[in-house]
């Protein structure tokens, strides 16, 4: 498998999480974790809980927690659940 | 691209992301969902369970750790209390609740508290304070405040982590004062302590070791090799192959040597250490001390050979005790001899002879008893300079043509208490022992002079047998050969001489030691070799006029018919005495015992004049008798004699000149004159001690 690293393009990403459930924590430690590996010193990656910013989940159009959305590059895109699947997120933020 | 194909793939996307939101629902990989009414986040049950788990496991962390947890509100109102915090200020369960941190502070403390919590913020430094429980006491703490802020940043009151100090304060101050304790021992005993670190070379010395080594403070090189070059050279080799033994095989070792001060004093120190080997047997660490023991060193010589001197004092004075009785049988027998001899008879020289060596010998034991100290003495108050001045003539025939005689006084100096004959005995010992010193000739000086002894002089002349206090100091010098160490350690002991045989008795200087002593003075040479000697001799001051020197008695008549009770336990003495005694015409009635002697007086069946009584018999002494026989016969005066002086006579009032008393071995001369001198003198003399002086 070859590495979708992307030194240049700085892959930008929002999770929404919703305090310290369960799913939301597995969520914020499986981003994390694909970011370091995969994308190690290129990408942005921002926690928002969704309960002491529920204005921002609005504006971002989220329905559910945890939901990661990709900012950047484009198009956006958006993984829905503890991103424990990581075949599954890795071709999102790879954009396919 | 074509729009509808556009709108197509939109549909395809968002159809495809709420599949994943379902699946996701599903799966139970969902939080929390977007209400669609009230647009608020709502959280699934499943997450509500997990989150109320989350505070409750919070809170026990918070219940359980031992750091105390104390949060107010921004007007200083505690709003919380973790269990350890309320157990340190003994709150009771709610108690604490809408206290303030004003209420668990003492007034005097308060202003630091307010200082510190205005100035809290994240990262600063704990405060140490004491803050007072429910119950007044008083519990030491370090509290650390943070501000806390609420979610929209504003100001939301004190986070404050408290920890109890009050043990380890007690530990810290227990140490401290344990310090304090080990240094002002150290201090006071004047022990140094030194420190040696393997790995680095170091070694460390405390200033008194420092002190001890004559080094300034900070002075000293930290170097094993800087330690060995202060020591004295003779004293190295033993001291490094001390401590390399005990750098191989670890433990402890003890050391004592010499040290060389940069003004060439020497000291004496003492030491222990021990060496701390790692697990490989090589030396970690070492540490020791160490003391001056040179005033104890020489405290300890000095008294081993006083001690030494007190053996052979005694030795000799009980040799010359029994040597006196049989001299005084030889004498009696060669004076009586001689009376009976016709002037020219052939055996006339025989018996000069043997009388003259009885003579002889009779010195000889007298001198022994002087450096005994047990010769009778007759202590007046006298003005040293007048009996040196009075003896000048004598002393100048002694001394002889080739040595020149300087006698120099104080004028104004101050009176001892001393007995006359032998402090005419010490000046001549000296000054003869000062002449033969200077066989080829020199200067010989007698110098008087007043001197005070602080415990600095004695500190610093090592004059360990004398008392702080005013002395007379009696100072004979000469330019003579000198005395190294050795001899200057023995020259006081009997029969020591450094003269060729037959030259000196070996006794001249152990008498005039004998007599100083007995006299509560001290004795000191100062002498190097080829440098001369000085003997000082020190005597206390009295302030007392010196007493008028009695002009000696002179007996013309040594004759008498008078009655004498003679008590004498030794027969041969006691049967010479009886011949001499009745020769010159007197009645004689022996007693071997005092109790017989009592025993004859309570009879009374002849009158009696004079009782001539031994001092040390069995049962009870002379002076004793004498004061029994006084109960009786009020008229009769006392006469003792004796060729020894003990505690018991001393006890007795021999010595404070209160009783007539007649030193053994006596010849017949000196018996009848004494007899005579008795039975004529004044009345005062009689009383054998002060306990007959009701009248």
């Amino acid at each position: 498998m070859t590495s979708p690293r992307r030194r240049n393009a700085t892959l930008k990403l929002r999770l929404y999480v919703a305090g310290s459930a369960p799913n939301s924590l597995r969520a914020t430690g499986n981003a994390r974790a694909i970011c370091e590996e995969y994308f190690p010193g290129g990408y942005d990656l921002e926690i928002v809980d969704m309960i002491e910013s529920p204005r921002r989940a609005l504006a971002d159009g989220i329905i559910v927690t945890p939901t990661l959305l990709k900012l950047a590059p484009l198009p956006l895109q958006r993984v829905i659940g503890n991103l424990s699947d990581t075949v599954r997120v890795l071709s999102v933020l790879a954009g396919h | 691209m074509s729009p509808g194909r556009g709108r197509d793939r939109e549909l395809a996307h968002r159809l495809a992301e709420a599949e994943a939101t379902i699946e996701a629902l599903l799966s139970g990989q969902v939080d929390a969902v977007v209400d669609g009414v009230s647009r608020t986040p709502v959280l699934l049950a499943k997450a509500q369970t997990a989150l109320r788990e989350s505070e409750e496991r919070y809170r026990r962390i918070l219940e359980t750790t031992k750091e105390g947890v104390w949060s107010t509100d921004v007007a200083g109102i505690t709003t919380f209390m973790n269990r350890s915090m309320r157990e340190m200020l003994g709150c009771a369960d709610g108690e604490h609740l809408g206290k303030r941190h004003e209420d668990f502070v003492a007034d005097a403390e308060l202003p630091h508290l307010a200082r510190y919590l205005t100035k809290a913020e994240p990262g600063a430094a704990a405060l140490s304070i004491p803050l007072r429980r429910v119950s007044g006491e008083t519990v030491w703490v370090e509290l650390l405040a943070v501000p806390v802020r609420d979610r929209n940043g504003a100001p939301d009151g004190l986070l404050a982590m408290v920890t109890d100090v009050s043990e380890r304060r007690l530990a810290v101050e227990a140490l401290r004062a344990a310090e304090e304790r080990m240094r002002f021992a150290m201090r006071s005993t004047n022990i140094g302590i030194w420190d040696q670190d393997y790995r680095s070379g170091q070694l460390q010395w405390s200033e008194i070791l420092e002190a001890q080594y004559g080094l300034a403070p900070g002075a000293f090189d930290g170097t094993f090799d800087a330690f060995v070059a202060l020591v004295h050279p003779e004293d190295r080799a033993e001291l490094s192959a001390t401590v390399a033994e005990a750098t191989r095989r670890g433990g402890d070792f003890s050391v004592r040597h010499r040290v060389v001060h940069a003004d060439g004093r020497v000291r004496v120190l003492a030491g222990s250490g021990r060496i701390v080997l790692d697990d490989g047997g090589q030396p970690l660490r070492a540490i020791g001390i160490s003391q001056d023991v040179t005033e104890r060193e020489d405290l300890e010589l000095q008294y081993r050979h006083s001690q030494k001197m007190e053996a052979v004092g005694q030795l000799a004075g009980g040799v010359a005790h029994d040597f006196n009785n049989i001299l005084c049988v030889i004498l009696s027998c060669g004076d009586l001899l001689l009376t009976d001899l016709a002037p020219h008879d052939p055996a006339r020289n025989d018996a000069e002879e043997i009388v003259k060596a009885a003579h002889r010998a009779a010195d000889l034991t007298r001198q022994l008893l002087m450096f005994s100290r047990k010769q009778v003495l007759s202590p007046r108050v006298l003005d040293l300079a007048t009996v040196t001045a009075n003896m000048a003539g004598m002393l100048r025939r002694v001394v002889g043509e080739d040595v020149a005689l300087r006698i120099l006084h104080d004028p104004a100096i101050a009176s001892v208490r001393a007995d006359p004959g032998s402090v005419e005995q010490v000046i001549l010992n000296l000054v003869v022992n000062a002449r033969d010193a200077m066989p080829t000739g020199g200067t010989l000086t007698i110098r008087t002079r007043n001197v005070i002894i602080t415990p600095a002089t004695i500190a610093a002349e090592r004059l360990f047998d004398v008392a702080p206090g005013r002395y007379v100091e009696l100072a004979v010098s000469d330019t003579g050969v000198g005395m190294d160490a050795a001899t200057q350690q023995r020259v006081f002991e009997p029969f020591f001489t450094t003269k060729p045989v037959g030259k000196g008795t070996g006794l001249g200087l152990s008498t005039v030691f004998g007599i100083v002593q007995q006299n509560q003075g001290s004795v000191r040479i100062q002498s190097a070799l080829g440098h001369g000697a000085t003997f000082s001799v020190l005597l206390p001051q009295v302030d007392a006029v010196p007493d008028e020197t009695p002009e000696s008695s002179s007996v013309s008549r040594a004759h008498g018919t008078e009655t004498i009770l003679l008590v004498e336990d030794e027969d041969q003495v006691r049967i010479i005495a009886r011949m001499i005694l009745e020769r010159s015409g007197y009645t004689v009635i022996e007693q071997r015992t005092p109790a017989d002697a009592l025993l004859h007086c309570q009879h009374a069946e002849s009158h009696i004049d004079l009782l001539l009584t031994d001092v040390v018999m069995p049962l009870m002494s002379g002076p004793e008798l004498g004061r029994r026989v006084l109960e009786i016969l009020p008229h009769v005066r006392v006469l003792c004699m004796s060729g020894y002086t003990d505690d018991s006579t001393i006890r007795h009032g021999v010595l404070h000149g209160d009783t007539a008393f007649l030193h053994k071995p006596f010849s017949s001369r000196s018996l009848t004159r004494k007899v005579r001198e008795v039975l004529d003198g004044p009345a005062r003399a009689r009383e054998p001690s002060p306990s007959s002086d009701a009248r």
